[in-house]
């Protein structure tokens, strides 16, 4: 069951006594009020995103209230304290919320990976405010943190897929001075100076620290890896003459500058929709994580985004609701786990 | 696969190899970027040599793979050996890389359609980097070990062409003496040593002469300033000249008595 709410209040008069458990994925101009959860009976838990998704619309000031089965276990933990023994040995799908905005994600995502069963499905998302500024935003009745995860475990059944859309314009270069997010030199040159020179020369804009994540929005950079796949990191930011990503970057990684149209992009997400329900012959509703800076992009077209997910499951009954997320998660397991960025994934279940 | 590619995957690999002289760092480090750079669902190095048997070195990725690397035997004269496992009904391919006293295994799964003999001969290419990596490693922490070992304990040199011994401060301090309340001379010394200690120690010696090794640690009780017996862990390397005749045993003493009296 998913429902679209306006206020913590109408979550409470409705499901005060009801001894039942919630996630609530809560977009960030609601007025939600965590000290407000303890009034609920139920076990609650959740995360603070920039946008939610029910149907074929987004919003920035609503809630959504999914009731969890009694067999879902949920976990929230600080990075720092994250257990691996609390993962189930025999769990088959992983749905975790993570601070978007903290430096320790790569760390934590490869314990969570390590720790996991060899089939497990993982999807997820990283919570946050548009505000860029680290906030507690993860939550379960008693305690909302920052730098940690919310860990649903259970047996949703997931088919996942992500696709992004994204082209290379330029590259490769190497990142030869990377420290987690912080992107210090490209081709041994500063980091800014030499994307700043692409990105001005290809949109004919001035780009500087005011209007930097208006227009580098529409520049990601993208790592290279042998599968044919680029891995995308949205530098958000400038420190200095650094560019600040969503995600770690390795060192001496070979990346592009990459740019994106509307129409790949919104393909992108048709694709990963036919790839997720391609093989579910029980398909009950689908789960979007979508990345905020393809909102910004996409501008009006982002709902395009959604109508062409929704007719691709051309089935009006069905579920559709997610997240707008700063960063998204996905592994099946033929791969390395990746904490990706302005990337479209669709999980089927 | 296009030769950019290959180029990318071939110098991000290479560059993830020697950044740390910890041996634990530096293999993770380049296990890590091995098995992202390549979509590898797990890496491990193994070490064959190791004196309790075969040991993981390092591993990263889903661990539970770890028996499948280990169940089969690889043929240890090739460069490379693919082998195809099946595991709860999937099918991955595991690519063995033998290294001197190492071997590296990768476990890809076959849905990734990537040509693993390609991935293969990419690190088949750095084979020598990686093994330089792995003994500078192992030497800079023989190196650090040394360096503490002399640094918190005692130390003395028996000069056989001279036939003169030194102790240093701490080698006396360590036994309760002021600088000048212990003689630099053989027989006050000896005459501290528990005598059937004394009589293995001096056999232990010449027997390693004997046999031109160098290094080897031994136990005796000596005799402190108050009289009492404490056992002392001495770790010796003798020195050789040119004509492999032994002409000085350095030894490094530590104090184990605490150890002896609890276990």
């Amino acid at each position: 069951m998913v429902t679209l709410i306006d206020s913590i209040d109408e979550i409470i008069t409705n499901y005060k006594s009801k001894n039942q458990n919630f996630l609530l994925l809560v977009a960030e101009h609601n007025d939600f009020t965590h000290s407000k959860l303890a009034e609920i009976s139920g076990n609650v838990c959740g995360a603070i995103f920039p946008q939610i998704i029910y149907k074929e619309q987004n919003y920035d000031d609503k809630i959504l209230l999914i009731k969890l089965e009694k067999k879902t276990r949920t976990l929230l933990t600080s990075f720092k304290n994250f257990d691996e023994n609390k993962i189930q040995s025999d769990v088959q799908d992983l749905v975790v919320f993570i601070d978007g905005l903290s430096s320790d994600i790569d760390t934590f995502l490869e314990s969570l990976y390590e720790s996991t069963p060899l089939k497990t499905n993982i999807i997820g998302a990283g919570a946050g405010k548009m505000t860029l500024t680290q906030e507690n935003v993860l939550f379960n009745k008693e305690n909302i943190i920052k730098d940690g995860a919310l860990i649903l475990m259970s047996s949703f059944g997931l088919s996942i897929s992500a696709k992004h859309g994204w082209e290379k314009i330029a590259g490769p270069f190497i990142a030869n001075d990377v420290e987690k997010n912080i992107l210090n030199s490209l081709d041994y040159k500063n980091a800014f100076d030499l994307y700043k020179e692409i990105v001005e020369n290809d949109s004919k804009l001035i780009l500087k620290k005011g209007n930097f994540f208006n227009i580098a929005k529409s520049y990601p950079l993208g790592i290279s890896k042998l599968d044919n796949e680029i891995l995308v990191r949205d530098p958000i930011s400038l420190n200095s003459k650094s560019l600040v990503l969503i995600g770690d970057m390795d060192k001496n990684s070979v990346v592009y500058i990459l740019k994106g149209e509307k129409d790949s992009l919104i393909a992108s997400a048709k694709l990963a929709t036919q790839n997720a329900i391609c093989n579910k012959n029980d398909l009950s509703g689908i789960f979007i994580v979508d990345c905020i800076s393809r909102v910004l992009f996409l501008e009006d077209d982002f709902y395009n985004e959604l109508k062409i997910i929704k007719d691709t499951i051309n089935k009006d009954e069905l579920n559709m609701f997610g997240v707008i997320s700063l960063g998204e998660i996905a592994n099946t397991n033929h791969d390395y786990i990746n904490f990706y960025n302005k990337t479209c994934v669709i999980g089927a279940y | 696969m296009n030769h950019i590619q290959i180029l990318t995957i071939s110098y991000e690999c290479e560059a993830s190899l020697g950044n740390s002289l910890n041996l634990q760092d530096m293999t993770k480090n380049f296990l890590k970027i091995f098995l992202k750079k390549t979509s590898a669902l797990y890496a491990t190095i193994i070490d064959f040599e190791n004196i309790d048997g075969i040991s993981v070195l390092n591993s990263v990725g889903k661990k539970e793979f770890l028996d499948t690397v280990l169940y089969n035997t690889i043929d240890m004269t090739q460069k490379y050996t693919i082998i195809d496992v099946v595991k709860d009904f999937d099918n991955y391919k595991i690519l063995y890389m033998p290294l001197q006293n190492h071997y590296l295994a990768f476990v890809f799964s076959t849905k990734n359609n990537l040509d693993i003999n390609i991935v293969a001969n990419i690190f088949s290419s750095l084979k020598n980097k990686i093994e330089l990596g792995i003994r500078a490693s192992l030497e800079h922490e023989k190196l650090e070990s040394e360096a503490l070992f002399k640094t918190n304990n005692g130390l003395w040199e028996w000069n056989f062409l001279k036939n003169s011994i030194y102790f240093s401060p701490r080698f006396k301090k360590m036994l309760g003496y002021e600088y000048d309340e212990f003689e630099n001379e053989i027989a006050f010394w000896k005459n501290k040593i528990y005598p059937d200690d004394l009589k293995n120690m001096t056999n232990t010696i010449n027997l390693y002469i004997e046999k031109k090794i160098d290094s080897y640690k031994i136990n005796y009780r000596i005799k402190n300033k108050n009289e009492e017996w404490i056992w002392i862990l001495d770790k010796h390397k003798i020195c050789f000249n040119k004509d492999k005749k032994a002409i000085a045993v350095i030894g490094h003493i530590k104090s184990i008595t605490y150890v002896k009296e609890k276990f």
